[in-house]
């Protein structure tokens, strides 16, 4: 009997020593993860990063954001290719650039920054200009931004919102 | 046995012996997977099209290929400062003006549309203290009808 109990001990013992965790299909499902969220990251990069302290609109109807000039407006400045042009206070041009002539007004500025970046790009013919706008900002403000684009050549506007809402 | 036949049976058993260590692999996908997630953006972005009426001479090509240079059918939404609307239509020179409330827009714009399909694109004009969120609503509403929009590219109006 005490001779059984110990054989059968030292089956189990022996089992439990022998049994492994299948690693090998988990590893093979991690690496189908891992290969699908590189994929969809590489997808859906658009370059476009807005500042942290920007809040988007938000609708349901949208297209693609295309690979264009962007320029972002914030409540404290407004950024031609990530690069400040003007500086707001509350959504109001207050300072100018150091590098400004006194003469030149915050917008000329603007449509300085905006011929430079045309001059810069590779397709200059392109007409899109993506704006990254906070909800709070005002027509006013809006309306001199898209008229110094205008004066550039920028007429087709791409609005970036956040998808989904309604 | 010769020498070489007792290497390559040693080999052979070195070959069987070592096992690949997946757990380690496994702690890695982990660690990557977490990062991947943690970094990827779940707020997903899009885009609304509108254009500027401007005045610059690719400008003037660019909004001439969205608005007709003598449309039969012309619609103007304005956004007055009380957040009311107001739609203005004019039908071979027949003008018309309309109050509407913000869910009323796309109603009225679809029927003018339905009515008139010369209309090119709505004109879009606001009180400069609406803020761009409101207008990117309406922008949505007519854009849903297929209306291309077209904002005024003069900073006086």
């Amino acid at each position: 009997m005490g001779l059984n109990v110990l054989q059968k001990f030292g089956k189990s013992s022996s089992l439990k020593s022998e049994i492994e965790l299948p690693l090998a299909p988990m590893a093979s499902v991690f690496t189908v993860i891992l290969v699908f969220l590189i994929k969809s990251a590489a997808l859906d990069v658009t370059s476009l990063s807005p500042s942290s302290d920007l809040s988007l609109p938000e609708v349901s109807v949208t297209s693609e954001i295309p690979d264009a000039l962007k320029i972002e407006i914030s409540k404290d400045a407004i950024l031609v290719s990530d690069k400040t042009v003007m500086t707001l206070e509350n959504f109001n041009p207050t300072a100018r650039a150091p590098s400004s002539v006194d003469s030149e007004s915050p917008f000329q500025l603007l449509v300085k920054a905006l011929n430079f970046e045309r001059g810069e790009s590779k397709n200059q013919q392109d007409s899109r200009l993506v704006i990254i706008a906070d909800q709070q900002a005002p027509y006013q403000l809006l309306k001199q931004v898209m008229a110094s684009a205008a004066k550039v050549g920028f007429m087709d506007l791409r609005l970036v919102v956040v998808k989904g809402g309604e | 046995m010769s020498l070489s036949s007792k290497l390559f049976k040693q080999s052979e058993g070195l070959d069987q012996d070592v096992p690949i260590n997946i757990a380690s692999i496994i702690d890695c996908f982990t660690v990557l997977i977490t990062y991947i997630l943690a970094a990827a953006s779940f707020v997903s972005l899009g885009a609304l099209e509108a254009s500027i009426a401007g005045t610059h001479p690719m400008g003037a090509m660019a909004s001439s290929a969205v608005v007709a240079p003598q449309p039969i059918a012309l619609a103007h939404l304005d956004i007055q400062a009380s957040n009311q609307f107001e739609m203005k239509t004019s039908i071979d020179g027949h003008a018309e003006k309309k109050p509407l409330t913000f869910e009323q827009i796309e109603g009225e714009f679809a029927a003018f549309k339905e009515k008139n399909p010369s209309l090119k694109a709505v004109t879009l004009s606001s009180a400069d203290a609406i803020p761009y969120e409101n207008l990117v609503k309406v922008v949505a509403l007519i854009r849903k009808i297929g209306i291309p929009v077209v904002f005024s590219g003069r900073p006086d109006e």
